[in-house]
């Protein structure tokens, strides 16, 4: 980031970088201290809930509660790194069972860590997942229904512009549904998944950038190359992201 | 002539990880798969302070439909358990837990695990993690021997790993820790990967191979890739090789509909096992 001139940065709380699950205050500390030697911001952090055991809406309570405690551990990370939004799924329940269970679920939980966020200063930002991730919330309409149901100052949402053009959606309806609870976005090119860099695959990336502009949104936007193409050179790519943004704004 | 017979194929149950592991077991008895191989995974078997209360009653269902535990996968990929970290804390909550497992194992009537090499960090140097790789390979084989449960390490790919990736450094990884509770497993689509195959494996490894998984091209559900499943078990065949096989699907969409995907593997599987000579 450093060699990059960045200076807002995602920060995605998974291993090998900060197990949550392990971290002390300590451990928080030295990594803001990082953080603030490069003059770096969190724009927003991100806990890993797709492939660790973490579920707000899962059947089983000992590891629904366990999850919620990590996400509370999370908010209140986040907080004392200075940071205004930690990143939520809706989690899931088994897929051979009711769907409207594990919303259940899911919007209780939400409402107990909207709880935290209130103490600690930080919003949630929900994001739509895919099928392949979630059955509680994969689409806009469902994000716009989770947020309504929880209705708190604390609980808001983003957008992941490749998780919209994988649920078939159009970008500009998806800013017209979240409006002002829009609050985070995630970008990369995509065919419509893929989470790939700029050009490698067939996005209209200018006309999303167009559309944040017209609704005026000034938060903040995360190259997300949540692919494993890129992770043996990632300085390299996220080198070419910004490449591509800097070129626009020329 | 030896031929490899059904009883020693489980299948396991990562691409259920959807569905509950009731609707696992279901999908098992209607294919007719006896044996299994469990992945500890989120949501079937967390392997938390609980473990004995959990196993207990994985047990208890296993045996109230006959099938049988054949094997234990510690879910450590992905997850903040990493036995070569160079954090001291990761690297024993790593080790801790994959001790837990194999007394897990003891519970559901497992003899056997299977381990990966963990990794290191990618801009740092590959020799330290390998030594610690190793170190905590030694520790849980000293574990295993003790209670009488077979190890078997797994070569992985490039993205999970960059210590152990392909016959000569499984070998390598095998011979150091030399230990009599810690051989091998060959994984049929990363040894295809490389650009490997079965005889090189038996002909390096010899009797250290200790399971199979017999897997299709990019693990997705038998006759859906180009992986030669005849030639596999003509390989296996001539080595006579007698142990355990696993198979696995781990291909994300077909997560979605895992039974009709398992389903598809065994009958392929039973079929090719029918048309042994």
């Amino acid at each position: 980031m450093d060699t990059l001139d960045v200076h807002i940065v995602e920060f995605y709380m998974a291993c090998p970088h900060f197990s949550v699950f392990d971290a002390t205050i300590e451990d928080v500390k030295r990594i803001k201290k990082a953080f603030d030697s490069r003059d770096i911001k969190l724009c927003c952090t991100t806990l890993e809930q797709c492939t660790y055991p973490i579920n707000i809406a899962t059947e089983d309570d000992a590891i629904r509660e366990r999850s919620i405690a990590e996400l509370e551990k999370t908010i209140e990370f986040t907080a004392i790194l200075g940071c205004p939004y930690t990143q939520v799924l809706g989690g899931r329940g088994s897929y051979d069972l009711p769907e409207e269970d594990a919303w259940k679920r899911s919007v209780e939980s939400f409402m107990r860590l909207a709880e935290k966020g209130r103490q600690c200063g930080v919003t949630m930002v929900i994001e739509e997942a895919s099928w392949f991730t979630t059955n509680t919330v994969y689409t806009t309409p469902l994000t716009r229904n989770i947020l309504d149901e929880v209705n708190s100052p604390f609980f808001k949402a983003m957008l992941d512009n490749c998780a919209t053009e994988t649920a078939r959606e159009d970008f500009i309806e998806c800013l017209k549904i979240l409006k002002d609870d829009m609050r985070h976005i995630h970008f990369a090119d995509g065919n419509p998944g893929g989470h790939f860099i700029p050009g490698e695959g067939n996005l209209p990336l200018s006309k999303y950038l167009g559309a944040l502009d017209e609704c005026g949104y000034t938060g903040a936007l995360t190259f997300e190359l949540y692919n494993r193409k890129y992770e043996l050179d990632p300085h390299l790519y996220m080198t070419k992201c910004f490449d591509y943004i800097r070129d626009i704004f020329r | 002539m030896q031929k490899i017979n059904i009883n020693q194929i489980s299948a396991m149950n990562i691409s259920y990880q959807f569905f509950s592991f009731e609707y696992f077991l279901d999908s098992m008895v209607t294919i007719g798969c006896k044996n299994i191989d469990i992945w500890t995974g989120y949501p079937h078997f967390l392997v938390d302070d609980d473990y004995e209360t959990k196993a207990r009653k994985i047990r208890d269902q296993c045996d109230s439909v006959g099938i049988n535990v054949r094997n234990i996968t510690p879910k450590v990929i992905g997850w903040p358990l990493n036995i070569a970290d160079k954090s001291e804390k990761i690297r024993g909550n790593a080790i801790r837990y994959i001790k837990r497992c194999i007394d897990a194992a003891e519970i559901l009537g497992a003899p056997s695990l299977q381990l990966v090499p963990g990794t290191g960090l990618y801009d740092e140097p590959v020799e330290d993690a390998w030594k610690l790789s190793r170190e905590s390979l030694s520790i849980l084989s000293e574990y295993a021997l003790n209670r009488k449960k077979q190890l078997a390490l797994e070569a992985i790919q490039i993205l999970e790993s960059n210590l152990v990736g392909n016959k000569s450094q499984l070998k390598k990884m095998v011979e150091e820790v030399n230990s009599p509770a810690l051989g091998a497993v060959v994984d049929t689509t990363h040894m295809e990967k490389n650009g490997e195959t079965l005889d090189e494996y038996f002909d390096i490894l010899g009797e250290k191979i200790k399971r199979v998984h017999l897997n299709e091209s990019n693990q997705l559900p038998w006759g859906e890739g180009n992986n030669p499943l005849n030639v596999y078990i003509s390989q296996l065949n001539r080595h006579k090789y007698n142990g355990p096989i696993t198979i696995e699907i781990c291909s994300k969409v077909h997560y979605l509909n895992p039974h009709n995907a398992m389903k598809k593997t065994f009958d392929y599987v039973i079929d090719a096992l029918a048309r042994q000579i």
